[in-house]
C-alpha cells in the first residue's frame, strides 16, 4: 500500500510537471506560472459553467414535457461517453509503452502494484472531468427538483463511482487496440487506425443515441427504456439518485466496482507479458544498398515531422480526429439534402447556422486541431540534434508549421467546397468559405508554437503528457476557441449586420494576428529556441 | 581548429559552471577533457557545439565565432552527447539520411561513406531497423555515424566508448585517428583516464569550471601516470 501510494504520488508530480514544467524561480518565471494557474482556472471554470448552462436549457425543457429525471440519466451518458473517448487513445503511454516502465520494473515493486497505480491514475484525471461536467448539471437538475437530502447523499457517494465504469471500458478497449495492433509491422499505424475506427463508431452510436432520446422526448415517450438500451448504468443511477431506490445503488456501485477491479485484476496477470509485447521488434529488415535518398534541409525537417506525428497515436488522435469527424458529416452532405440532414440529426436550424456561420464553423475544426502546441516539447531528450546542426530557428519552426498545415488546410478545402456546394452559396460566401478556415488553420498553428515556445516541457515520461496535458496545449486549444468564439457569439448577436461584412472583419482580424504571430515567432521565437 | 578564450558561463541559479576557460586545439590533435563530474566539462562542450548561450568569451572554430556565426561553426562541427538520445520513430537509415540531406552530404557520396562507417561499427545490419529496438551500445554506434558521415573538421565527443563493444571501441579509435591525420581535430570528455592517456595528444584538466592543467600528455602525467596526476590536481589544487 505504501508503494501505491509512492508510485501515484511521482505520477502526481509528473501530471503537475506537465503543467507547470520546473522553471527557474525568476520573477518572470513566477508570473508565467500565476498566470498559467489562472488559464487553467478559467478553463475548468468556463467548462463547468458551460455544462451548467447546457444542463439548465435541457432542464427546462425537459421539465416542460415532465421528464426532469430524464437529465441525470442523460448527464451521466454523457459524461461517460466524453470520458470513454479521451481515455481511449490514453491507454497507450499511460498502462503500456509507458517511459520509465523498465526503471520501474527493476525496483523491488509488484508489478501488479505498479499496473494498480497505473490505473489508478485514469480513474483520478477522469474523475477530475466528473466532477467538472457532472457537478453543475446536478446543481441545474437539483435547482428544478429540490430534492431532499437522500439526493444529495446519493450523489456525493455516486459521484466518485461515475468513472470506473468508462474508464475500465476505455481500457479494456485500449488494451485490446493496443494487442491487435502490436501484432502487427505498422503497428502504430494500425493502433492510430482501429482507435480512429473506434472513435467513429463511439461518435455515430452516441449522435444516433441522442436522435432517439430527443424524438422521443419530443413526444414524451419510454425515455428512460432508451437510456437503459444505450447506457444501462443510467438506469440503475437514476433510480437509484430520483426514485430512492437502494437495490439501484447497490448494483450501480456493485458493477462499477466489479469492472473496475475486475479490469484491474486481469491488467495485474497481463501487464508484464502485454508491456514485453510491445518492446518486441518486429521490423527486422535487412539493409539494401542503393535506397539512400536525398531532400533539402527544409524537406528532410518536414518528412521528420511526418513521421514523428503518425508514429503517436494519441497526437494524431488528439489534433485529427475532430477534422475527420467534420470531414465524414460534410462528406455525408453530398448524399443527403442538407434539410433531410438536420431531420436526421434532429438539429433544427442546422443548415440555417451553416448559411450564416458557414466559415466560423469550418474554422472550429481547424483552430482546435494544433499540432504544434506539443511539436516542441515532443523533441524531449532529442532536442540537441537540432541544436547542434547547423539549421536557423526559422526553418525548424516553418516545418512544424509545415506540418500542422498539412493536415488542416487539405480538410477545410473540402469541406468548404463541399458545404458551398450543398448550400448553394454564391461567389462571395463561397470566398469566405475558403479564406476563414485557412487563416484560423495557420492561426492555430502559429498560436500553438507560441504557446510550446513560452511553455516547453522536455522532461515527459508519456508523449500523452505534452500531447493532452500540457500548459501550451491548453493554452492552444483555448485561444483557438476564443478566437473562433467571438466572431461567432458577434454573428448571432449582431443578428442586422450583413454577414458579409462580419465575414470580411473576421478574416481581417484573423489575417493580421497571423501576421503578428509569424513575425514575432520567426524574430522572438527563434531566440527563444536558441536559448531552450 | 578550436580555440575557447576566456569563456564563463553562470547558470540562473547563481551557479559558475565555467570560469574564465581558455584553451586551443590544433588541426590533427586529439584533445582529450577531464575533470571530476560537475566540473563544467558538459557545458564547455555544450558552449562549443553551439548548444548552450555562454555569457562572456569567445570561441572560434577554425577561425569562425560561435557566437556571431553558429551556423558556419556547425556546418564544420560533428557532436556526440554523452547519451545519444536519437529520433526512436525513425530507422537508423532514415536518421543517417536526415543529418547527410541537413549537412547538404552529397547523394552519391552518402552511401560509401554509410557503408563504410557501418561494416566498420557493425551497424549494416540493423540500419533499417527503428532505432527504437536499439540498444545503447546501437544507438552510441548510429550517432558515431551520422557524426562521420558529413565529414567534420571538429569532432566533439562525450564520453563516445560508453557502451561500444571492444572491437567497435578500437575501430573508432581508428577513425579518430584517420580524421586527425586528414587536418581535423577531436575534442573529446572521459572519465575513463586510460583511453586519454593512450589517444590523446594533449590534455587539459578542468576543476570547479577552472582550468588546472594543460599540455602535452607525457609531459602531463608525468612519470606517475595520467590517473595519479589526475588525482593529485583534483584533490588539492
Amino acid at each position: 500500500m505504501y508503494k501505491l501510494k509512492l508510485l501515484l504520488n511521482i505520477q502526481h508530480k509528473q501530471l503537475l510537471q506537465s503543467f507547470f514544467p520546473a522553471a527557474n524561480q525568476n520573477n518572470k518565471s513566477k508570473l508565467k506560472k500565476w498566470l498559467l494557474a489562472l488559464l487553467v482556472f478559467l478553463a475548468i471554470f468556463s467548462l463547468a459553467f458551460s455544462s451548467y448552462m447546457y444542463s439548465s436549457l435541457a432542464a427546462d425543457a425537459f421539465a416542460k414535457i415532465d421528464a426532469l429525471r430524464l437529465l441525470p440519466g442523460l448527464t451521466l451518458m454523457s459524461a461517460s461517453l466524453l470520458m470513454l473517448f479521451t481515455t481511449l487513445y490514453r491507454v497507450k503511454g499511460s498502462l503500456f509503452a509507458f517511459k520509465d516502465y523498465d526503471f520501474l520494473m527493476s525496483l523491488p515493486i509488484k508489478p501488479n502494484t505498479i499496473a494498480l497505480s497505473r490505473l489508478i491514475m485514469l480513474y483520478r484525471s477522469n474523475l477530475l472531468v466528473s466532477l467538472i461536467l457532472i457537478v453543475p448539471a446536478s446543481i441545474a437538475y437539483a435547482l428544478r427538483a429540490m430534492p431532499g437530502p437522500y439526493y444529495y447523499l446519493v450523489f456525493i457517494l455516486t459521484l466518485f463511482v461515475l468513472p470506473l465504469i468508462p474508464v475500465s471500458l476505455a481500457a479494456v478497449l485500449g488494451t485490446l487496440v493496443h494487442l491487435i495492433s502490436s501484432a502487427f509491422k505498422k503497428s502504430n499505424f494500425i493502433n492510430i487506425i482501429l482507435t480512429t475506427a473506434l472513435f467513429i463508431l463511439i461518435m455515430l452510436f452516441s449522435s444516433n443515441t441522442q436522435r432517439l432520446i430527443d424524438s422521443i422526448a419530443d413526444i414524451g415517450g419510454e425515455v428512460m427504456g432508451f437510456v437503459n438500451r444505450f447506457y444501462p448504468p443510467a438506469d440503475l443511477y437514476v433510480k437509484a439518485l430520483c426514485d430512492k431506490n437502494i437495490l439501484a445503488l447497490f448494483l450501480f456501485i456493485g458493477i462499477s466496482l466489479g469492472l473496475f477491479f475486475g479490469f484491474a485484476l486481469l491488467l495485474s496477470k497481463f501487464f508484464r507479458p502485454i508491456n514485453d509485447l510491445a518492446m518486441q521488434n518486429k521490423n527486422k529488415k535487412e539493409y539494401k544498398e542503393g535506397s539512400i535518398s536525398s531532400a533539402s534541409p527544409f524537406m528532410a525537417l518536414y518528412k521528420r515531422e511526418f513521421k514523428r506525428y503518425f508514429s503517436s497515436s494519441p497526437y494524431v488522435m488528439n489534433t485529427s480526429v475532430g477534422l475527420i469527424m467534420f470531414a465524414i458529416m460534410c462528406i455525408s452532405l453530398l448524399f443527403t439534402d442538407p434539410h433531410r440532414l438536420e431531420l436526421m440529426l434532429n438539429m433544427p436550424g442546422f443548415s440555417g447556422l451553416f448559411e450564416k456561420s458557414g466559415p466560423l464553423l469550418v474554422s472550429f475544426f481547424v483552430a482546435i486541431s494544433s499540432t504544434t502546441a506539443a511539436s516542441i516539447s515532443l523533441e524531449g531528450k532529442s532536442l540537441w540534434i537540432l541544436k547542434s546542426m547547423p539549421l536557423g530557428s526559422g526553418l525548424i519552426l516553418n516545418s512544424k508549421i509545415a506540418l500542422n498545415l498539412t493536415l488542416s488546410v487539405p480538410i477545410s478545402l473540402i469541406c468548404a467546397s463541399i458545404l458551398s456546394y450543398s448550400f448553394d452559396f454564391n461567389a462571395t460566401q463561397s470566398v469566405f468559405m475558403f479564406l476563414i478556415p485557412l487563416a484560423y488553420a495557420l492561426f492555430a498553428a502559429l498560436l500553438g508554437l507560441a504557446a510550446n515556445l513560452h511553455f516547453p516541457n522536455f522532461d515527459w515520461k508519456t508523449e500523452v503528457s505534452v500531447i493532452k496535458q500540457s500548459a501550451a496545449v491548453l493554452i492552444t486549444t483555448f485561444g483557438g476557441l476564443f478566437a473562433v468564439g467571438l466572431p461567432l457569439i458577434l454573428t448571432f448577436a449582431l443578428i442586422s449586420a450583413k454577414p458579409e461584412i462580419l465575414n470580411l472583419i473576421t478574416l481581417i482580424a484573423v489575417s493580421a494576428l497571423d501576421l503578428i504571430l509569424y513575425i514575432m515567432i520567426l524574430t522572438r521565437g527563434g531566440k527563444i529556441f536558441s536559448a531552450l | 581548429m578550436l580555440k575557447i578564450e576566456n569563456l564563463s558561463k553562470t547558470y540562473k541559479n547563481g551557479k559558475k559552471a565555467v570560469d574564465d576557460l581558455s584553451l586551443t586545439v590544433n588541426a590533427g590533435e586529439i584533445f582529450g577533457f577531464i575533470g571530476p563530474n560537475g566540473a563544467g566539462k558538459t557545458t564547455t562542450i555544450k558552449s562549443i557545439v553551439g548548444i548552450l548561450e555562454f555569457d562572456a568569451g569567445q570561441i572560434f572554430i577554425d577561425g569562425l565565432s560561435v557566437k556571431t556565426q553558429p551556423l558556419q561553426c556547425k556546418q564544420i562541427t560533428a557532436y556526440i552527447p554523452d547519451n545519444p538520445d536519437l529520433y526512436e520513430y525513425l530507422t537508423g537509415l532514415a536518421y543517417i539520411n536526415f543529418v547527410a540531406d541537413i549537412f547538404g552530404v552529397k547523394k552519391d557520396e552518402r552511401e560509401p561513406l554509410l557503408v563504410k562507417y557501418a561494416d566498420l561499427l557493425d551497424l549494416k545490419a540493423d540500419l533499417a531497423n527503428p532505432i527504437s529496438s536499439y540498444s545503447h551500445g546501437m544507438k552510441q554506434k548510429l550517432a558515431l555515424i551520422a557524426a562521420f558521415i558529413h565529414s567534420p573538421k571538429l569532432l566533439v565527443l562525450d564520453e563516445p566508448f560508453v557502451g561500444l563493444d571492444p572491437k567497435s571501441a578500437h575501430n573508432l579509435k581508428g577513425l579518430m585517428r584517420d580524421l586527425c591525420d586528414k587536418g581535423g581535430a577531436i575534442f573529446f570528455s572521459s572519465h575513463v583516464l586510460d583511453v586519454v592517456e593512450k589517444l590523446c595528444d594533449r590534455i587539459a584538466i578542468i576543476r570547479e569550471g577552472k582550468l588546472i592543467a594543460c599540455g602535452n600528455t607525457k609531459e602531463l602525467k608525468g612519470t606517475a601516470g595520467l590517473e595519479e596526476t589526475f588525482l593529485e590536481l583534483t584533490d588539492h589544487v
